[in-house]
């Protein structure tokens, strides 16, 4: 079985009468950017929290990096993170407030300027925390997951508040973290960037898993709509006739046929237009977006 | 690799104490201090020099003026240390430290650690800026040194000083270990500091003229009965002001840890 980071078994957490988390139940895989999705209220803070020794569990177990949660200090030290956005001391300086994170690390001989220029915040070390912008503070916060060099780094919004630019720098960094062999589990509500940025999904609503798995499984799957474009319109009947022939259902829409439940089959669709001589213009699947699929599935599970 | 809770308790106390060495901090604390105490001293010997000069009997010593300094040292302590505590929860970094420091027992450790030598410079430099103005004063009315020393020994005046200051040392730590805790329980600065204020000042000075019999047994007069090494207004014995100050301290230090512990951290 594939090693995993985080293993959360039929965990559940009540705030009196509320329940949070109603027996949720996932793994995080090893070496993975995981993508943390669910609507307001659906208990991932609390999940994060709990995973992090934070929260008490009501019932449940889970494990991170091997260690049982009841056993935080097994494991933190090897664990980065940012929790409903960054937490800093607003009087010192950004630089002084990543000395005090990283000296109770335990942490010694950090290079404040090398990591402060990996988040974008190069020279402004000696910054006092309360003058920086939000997308600073996000980006602090990012460092400040970092100082301990953790093999699972839990980001909770890490791009709110960043501008364009931002959002990308921080994607890539993220993406070279990955390549370094750590695992990310993000939790955030911009879901077209999860999906640029994610290869597993972990989807929630009301404390109750409703996804799990890797993003082809979740946004190509055999149910997706192939769009064929011919060279010449005149094509398009013909082409029709090829989908009819084959059990598939089309429709023609604005110059191009949409087949649909044949995303495994542009191959073959490509060659039986071949044989008909009927040429290409394009082919490819129509996916669904992450935000469909998250709609559809909340649909769902109501 | 799992870290040993000394070696976290080590790491939060010096990350606690870099916190407390920023500039604006030390300059508005030491400032306060030094502004209040030479005011209150100065005062002190000019009253017994006119007290003096009137034929009167008049009782200052060099430790006169740091044990009437040692109010004010007090609620200075016991606001720096409802801050410190409950400014992790105002500004949401208890989550974060937490998950650095992984072991909520040894953070609260090196966070007290912290607290107590703060409190102990603070006691020191007061202890003697107030002697050094002292010995101003005692040489500007050309009061006989003497009648200004308790005893007329060094030695015996070093060690009656290391005891006046312990006891001002106990007695503004346990004011500080009762703002601590009143921060923990209300996560919130302001409140804390208020509630600390309102209860040491206010409501024990409002109970203690109602019913006269429960004084001794109010925590911030023992606390501050000790510091002034029961010589303050209560004039509890030295023996009840320490018995009650230890039962106090300890039974706040109590609730703080049990509470920390237990509650989830949700801010």
């Amino acid at each position: 079985m594939e090693k995993s980071a985080i293993v959360v078994e039929n965990l559940s957490k009540s705030y009196g009468a509320r329940r949070s988390l109603q027996g949720l139940s996932f793994r995080v895989p090893l070496g993975s950017i995981s993508g943390f999705v669910g609507p307001n209220g659906s208990g991932k803070t609390t999940t994060i929290r709990t995973l992090l020794g934070l929260v008490k569990a009501t019932s449940g177990e889970a494990h991170v990096l091997g260690h049982h949660i009841n056993k935080p200090g097994a494991y933190l030290d090897r664990v980065g993170a940012m929790i409903e956005g960054p937490a800093f001391y607003p009087m010192l300086g950004a630089r002084e407030n990543l000395h005090i994170f990283a000296t109770m690390s335990g942490v010694r001989n950090l290079n404040y300027g090398e990591l402060l220029e990996s988040v974008g915040l190069a020279g402004k070390g000696n910054d006092k925390y309360k003058t920086f912008s939000l997308g600073m503070k996000q980006r602090l916060g990012i460092a400040a997951a970092l100082v301990a060099s953790p093999d699972l780094l839990i980001l909770d919004e890490p791009t709110n508040g960043l501008d364009p630019d931002g959002i990308t720098e921080i994607r890539n960094l993220i993406q070279s973290l990955a390549r370094q062999g750590r695992t990310i589990f993000i939790s955030s509500h911009l879901l077209a960037e999860l999906e640029i940025l994610c290869n597993y999904f972990v989807i929630i609503k009301a404390g109750q898993l409703i996804f799990e798995g890797y993003s082809q499984a979740l946004l190509q799957s055999e149910s997706g709509e192939l769009v064929v474009q011919p060279e010449f319109a005149v094509d398009l009947s013909a082409l029709l006739a090829i989908a009819i022939r084959h059990d598939f259902p089309a429709s023609i829409q604005a110059g191009s046929l949409h087949i649909e439940g044949a995303a495994t089959y542009a191959a073959d669709f490509n060659r039986w237009a071949s044989e008909d001589q009927i040429y290409l213009k394009s082919l490819h699947v129509n996916s669904s977006t992450l935000e469909e699929k998250f709609f559809d599935m909340s649909a769902q599970s109501s | 690799m799992n870290r040993s809770q000394h070696s976290i308790i080590l790491a939060v106390t010096r990350a606690e104490l870099r916190k407390f060495r920023r500039p604006s901090f030390l300059l508005t604390t030491y400032g306060a201090i030094t502004a209040l105490a030479m005011v209150i001293v100065a005062f002190a010997w000019m009253h017994a020099h006119s007290a003096a000069e009137a034929g009167q009997t008049q009782t200052m010593n060099l430790i006169t003026g740091y044990q009437m300094s040692l109010f004010f040292l007090g609620v200075l302590c016991l606001c720096i240390a409802a801050n410190h505590c409950a400014q992790e929860y105002s500004y949401g970094t208890l989550r974060v430290v937490l998950v650095r420091a992984n072991s909520k027992s040894a953070f609260l450790v090196g966070k007290a650690i912290s607290l107590v030598l703060y409190i102990f410079l603070l006691n020191a430099y007061t202890f003697l800026l107030s002697t050094v103005v002292s010995l101003f004063f005692s040489e500007r009315y050309h009061m006989r040194l003497t009648a200004a020393l308790p005893h007329q020994h060094f030695l015996k005046y070093a060690l009656t000083g290391i005891e006046y200051l312990l006891c001002g040392f106990v007695g503004t730590c346990a004011l500080g270990i009762f703002g601590s805790t009143l921060g923990l329980i209300v996560k919130s600065p302001a409140l804390a500091i208020s509630l600390g204020l309102l209860w040491s000042l206010i409501i024990e000075s409002a109970l203690g003229s109602a019913l006269a019999r429960v004084n001794p047994w109010l925590p911030c007069v023992n606390f501050e009965s000790l510091a002034t090494r029961a010589s303050g207004v209560s004039a509890l014995s030295y023996q009840h002001t320490w018995m009650m100050s230890t039962f106090y301290m300890t039974g706040f230090m109590v609730l703080a840890w049990v509470l920390f512990r237990r509650r989830d951290v949700s801010q």
